[in-house]
């Protein structure tokens, strides 16, 4: 049985989260994203000519997230499989021409990265070119733009998955008129593949179940099979995308793992060198690999 | 009806398996669909967000919720369908509800959008669906294995 998943949660203050988390670990979900949202890349291109009122800082994803060893305690986990979490980016593309920012190593440093187009423009830049594992679709209105086959049929080849919420409708039942209807538009464009569910909950009474959003799949046009894999399979699929995104052109990845007291005295020092967080992959190379190899012996 | 060959495992629901040797070559099976089981039973609990007296609501509010759930996103036709609650515990607003595999799905989506009653935050927690009444009987989920 694969793990189930919940790839959008908004990250807010670390009390709040924590009791979504918790109650997400009893519906019976095995990882969910914390999704730390920037409304707009544009505001962000342009802090960096010199407009330091608006500057948005993007935090480190170890700041979004919730401590890992509070989260261990009081598990009640029956599966066995520890209940994890990891970071996500997402943001609103309207001018293409911010999109590069993307490409910054600070937003790299996310787990996942998603983004949501507003025009026909910016969706076939999305499908076509941006280096990001999720297109969300802002199901909750009239789409400013049609889903075309074409495009979808290029995101699927590259491997990313189109992300449908389905907290704002319980939120607000007017516009669950607007999500079912855009959903099953979604779904019939790409015959039920590459799609995942997530809940984009704001308060824990606004998430449901893992089962119960399989089922909502098939309200949306999905059938079984895929629904399921919409909650699971799909979502496990995001994770390696945006693992094989981070280690671009290579076959191995090098990982710093914490490593005996006496070693990591050595190893502290190289990294305050680098200024690199332990835990980053680095992309693989020849400076890379000998550095690594000095560390350890 | 259709033909396949044989495999070492058995249905039990709704089909019907005999083996036959089949112009000598060898084990077949024929399964023979009857289609659904009848009714679909579903363990659900109603959940609110702030805490509320468990006297306020009875099973016969109870039952109004859940139609005013289906009503809400299917309309009238689907809403007609009998829905049964077969068993209500008023202390933690838990019920098995009882509906005809057909539309099963559609309580479930239904229970799924229902969001709010009476000002207050609520969401139906589907703990466990089945098809057989019995299966309900334990939860494998709830074992304690200590």
């Amino acid at each position: 049985m694969a793990a189930y998943m919940d790839l959008n949660m908004v990250s807010e203050e670390p009390a709040n989260l924590f009791s979504k988390l918790k109650i997400a670990e009893k519906l019976g979900y095995d990882m969910v994203a914390i999704n730390h949202v920037v409304e707009d890349m544009a505001v962000l291109a342009s802090a960096s000519k010199k407009e330091k009122k608006k500057k948005i800082v993007i935090p480190h994803p170890n700041e979004v997230k919730v401590d890992d060893a509070k989260l261990r305690t009081n598990s009640i986990n029956v599966s066995g499989r520890p209940f994890k979490q990891c970071s996500r980016l997402s943001t609103i593309i309207t001018d293409p021409s911010a999109a590069h920012r993307l490409h910054s190593p600070e937003v790299q440093l996310y787990d996942l990265i998603a983004v949501q187009p507003t025009s026909e423009k910016t969706f076939l830049l999305a499908c076509k070119t941006l280096n990001v594992d999720i297109i969300t679709i802002d199901v909750t209105q009239k789409l400013s733009y049609q889903i075309k086959r074409t495009l979808i049929n290029l995101a699927m080849d590259r491997g990313l998955f189109f992300e449908i919420q389905y907290s704002p409708a319980i939120r607000d039942n007017s516009l669950r008129k607007y999500t079912i209807s855009n959903a099953q538009q979604l779904v019939l464009m790409c015959k039920g593949k590459n799609v995942i569910v997530t809940s984009g909950c704001k308060r824990p009474i606004e998430l449901r179940g893992p089962l119960d959003v399989a089922n909502l799949g098939v309200m949306f046009g999905l059938t079984e099979a895929q629904a399921k894999a919409a909650v699971s399979t799909n979502c496990r699929a995001v994770l390696q995308h945006a693992e094989a995104r981070r280690l671009t052109k290579s076959t191995i990845g090098v990982e710093r793992i914490s490593l005996p007291i006496t070693v990591d005295a050595a190893n502290g020092k190289q990294n305050d060198v680098s200024g690199e967080p332990k835990q980053k992959r680095a992309k693989i190379d020849d400076s890379c690999l000998l550095k690594d190899k000095e560390a350890v012996t | 009806m259709h033909w396949r060959p044989m495999q070492k495992h058995w249905r039990v629901g709704g089909h019907l398996a005999v083996s036959h040797d089949f112009l000598g070559m060898g084990m077949y099976e024929k399964q023979v669909s009857k289609g659904h089981l009848p009714y679909c039973y579903l363990k659900v609990r109603l959940d609110f967000e702030e805490d509320v007296d468990p006297t306020d609501i009875d099973i016969i509010i109870f039952k109004h919720i859940v139609l005013q759930a289906v009503q809400s996103l299917f309309g009238e036709a689907a809403s007609c369908t009998p829905i049964d609650v077969l068993k209500y515990r008023q202390t933690n607003r838990e019920a098995i509800l009882r509906v005809s595999s057909r539309y099963f799905t559609k309580l479930w989506a239904s229970l799924t959008w229902y969001s709010c009653y009476s000002e207050q935050s609520c969401a139906f927690r589907v703990l466990q669906v089945s098809s057989h009444l019995m299966a309900l009987a334990a939860n494998s989920r709830q074992l304690s294995l200590a």
